[in-house]
């Protein structure tokens, strides 16, 4: 059977057993300082891709940061490897939040690609990649880690990135991808 | 409502769909230009190239923007290159999608390459690539991340381009998806597709395992028709310490496959490449105690005719709070003739996938 356009009116009403956008939002009017993705259900959905590009509305060094049911203990774990003009080097620490990427001065880019493997039983396992302080022909850095975040009991029901007053800026945009089973 | 399968030219709003397909092609080009693009429109696209280089000398291969030649371009690079890991920045007038590492003509290269495209900003991408194989010998594995210094054009073509002659070589394959934003075209309510979606990813296997196992296989693919597949594998070791690696058709000859990786592990980056292995290793640096996490992606060019070359990204060793390490991998499997019609996914340990590991295979519609 051949169709032409197919708009569904919301991403829940397709089911192709496969990536479905589920959250789709540019930072219009004024910067942002967080938002929330919430009405997730990580246990039926499985698997989440959160793909941003970040333009900073902040005027000096801003990390972004990803909390998963806006857990702010101390209940993440990363290692990271990452790399600044001729630099190498990689880092593994504890932390309150997966932080993302980061962007260090105002107007400056950062694009991030997170894959979460959500569903609970396990601790969640995160795969990120970023490309930051991206100005002009300047990437200032890449950076590449994998994180857990030590809960296995709880369903996903929420993303939480945080970042400085004003640092998710106009023009930065934030889109979820889950998995729709039929 | 439910339906069949969606056949091209279909488009679906909310999914990443292929919206062009070069084929392997017959003959030798230089250059390929995918045009008729709405970058403010689509917003993102997602480029997968399988090169076979077909020039005289090595070559690299090249992305240009609205075919933008001028040094506007901006990258930043992670390489492991053997048992080096190294670093580089600099400005150039494209982005170096593929690379040549070191010498070899006719070897093949794989790479993705993700676009943030819309106007108002200086566009970014971040890409991976694998590079110079041949038989067994991976010679790179990279990660960059690009900047075009341009705020205001729309993105209407690509300029894939080898600094070569013939540099896009016979059997070579350019897939692009864009992101699908549609606000016109037939509006549905429930819609359960019960068959394929042209275009798009979709999920053709998934198994979460309540026992523990040496290896599971998944059977009844069609790899010279499906031709790419993305494996997702969350694995929770059940042995005392296991890896996790992959066969095409259980293929276990020794000296078969080969890889180059490159890896962070506490504060230690390195690089390795190894020629002379009987799979396919998802994370040749780590392993999984007993309840220890790994999650492994692996993009695979899965049709026959050249050599099968992987992709890949891991994470692994995770317990509470510690992640042990992060690699990124290029794989190659060195048989060029038969169909991939299963793939066994495998730990080197006795019940190695312990339980609650997580194997899913999904599929590029095409």
């Amino acid at each position: 059977m051949r169709r032409g356009k197919i708009t569904p009116k919301l991403a829940s009403n397709i089911k192709i057993n496969g990536w479905v956008k589920a959250y789709d939002h540019t930072v219009t009017g004024s910067a942002e300082t967080s938002l929330t993705i919430s009405g997730l259900v990580g246990d039926t959905d499985k698997e989440y891709k959160l793909e941003t590009r970040i333009v900073s509305g902040y005027n000096g060094y801003v990390p972004i940061w990803l909390r998963i049911n806006n857990d702010g203990n101390i209940n993440y774990g990363r290692q990271v490897l990452y790399c600044e003009n001729t630099t190498v080097a990689a880092t593994r620490d504890s932390l309150s939040h997966i932080p993302i990427g980061s962007i260090d001065a105002l107007n400056k880019i950062l694009q991030t690609e997170t894959i979460i493997h959500a569903k609970s039983g396990y601790v969640r396992a995160i795969i990120n990649s970023a490309n930051y302080s991206v100005s002009g022909t300047t990437v200032t850095g890449l950076e590449f880690a994998g994180y857990s975040w030590n809960n296995t009991a709880d369903n996903i029901t929420s993303l939480v990135l945080l970042s400085e007053t004003g640092g998710l800026g106009i023009g930065s945009s934030i889109i979820l991808w889950k998995k729709v089973f039929r | 409502m439910k339906t069949g399968k969606l056949e091209s030219p279909i488009t679906v709003d909310g999914t990443m769909q292929v919206i062009y397909d070069s084929g392997e092609l017959s003959s030798a080009q230089t250059s390929i230009t995918i045009s008729n693009l709405n970058g403010d429109i689509d917003e993102e696209y997602e480029l997968i190239v399988r090169r076979k280089d077909g020039g005289a000398t090595p070559s690299n291969l090249q992305l240009r923007l609205n075919n933008d030649s001028d040094s506007n371009y901006g990258y930043q690079q992670l390489y492991g290159q053997d048992t080096t890991a190294g670093a580089t920045r600099n400005v150039t007038s494209r982005w170096y999608i593929d690379v040549a590492e070191v010498d070899a003509t006719g070897a093949l290269y794989f790479s993705h390459t993700k676009i943030y495209a819309k106007s108002g900003y200086i566009r970014t991408a971040v890409n991976q690539q694998t590079n110079e194989i041949t038989t067994t010998t991976v010679k790179g594995v990279r990660l960059l991340g690009f900047s075009w210094n341009n705020t205001a054009d729309n993105i209407t073509q690509l300029n894939v381009i080898a600094d070569v002659a013939n540099g896009l070589g016979v059997g070579s394959r350019i897939i692009l998806l864009k992101k699908v934003t549609s606000t016109s075209g037939i509006k549905t309510g429930n819609l359960s597709v019960q068959g394929k979606i042209y275009g798009v990813w979709e999920e053709i296997y998934r198994n979460e395992l309540g026992t523990a196992a040496t290896s599971v296989t998944i059977s009844n693919l069609a790899g010279n028709t499906d031709v790419l597949y993305r494996l997702r594998v969350k694995q929770v070791g059940g042995s005392a310490g296991s890896q996790v690696g992959l066969r095409p058709n259980n293929d276990s000859t020794t000296d078969t496959y080969g890889y180059q990786d490159l890896s962070g592990i506490n504060t230690t980056t390195a690089a390795e490449r190894s020629t002379t292995r009987n799979r396919m290793w998802l994370a040749p640096q780590g392993s999984e105690a007993n309840n220890y996490v790994g999650l492994y992606e692996l993009l695979l060019y899965a049709k026959s005719g050249y050599l099968r070359t992987a992709l890949n990204t891991a994470t692994c060793g995770i317990t509470a709070t510690t992640v042990t390490c992060v690699q990124l991998v290029g794989n190659v499997w060195n048989e060029t003739a038969t169909e991939i019609t299963s793939l066994v996914v495998l730990s080197d340990d006795t019940d190695g996938l312990g339980v609650g590991t997580e194997i899913v295979l999904e599929r590029l519609n095409l």
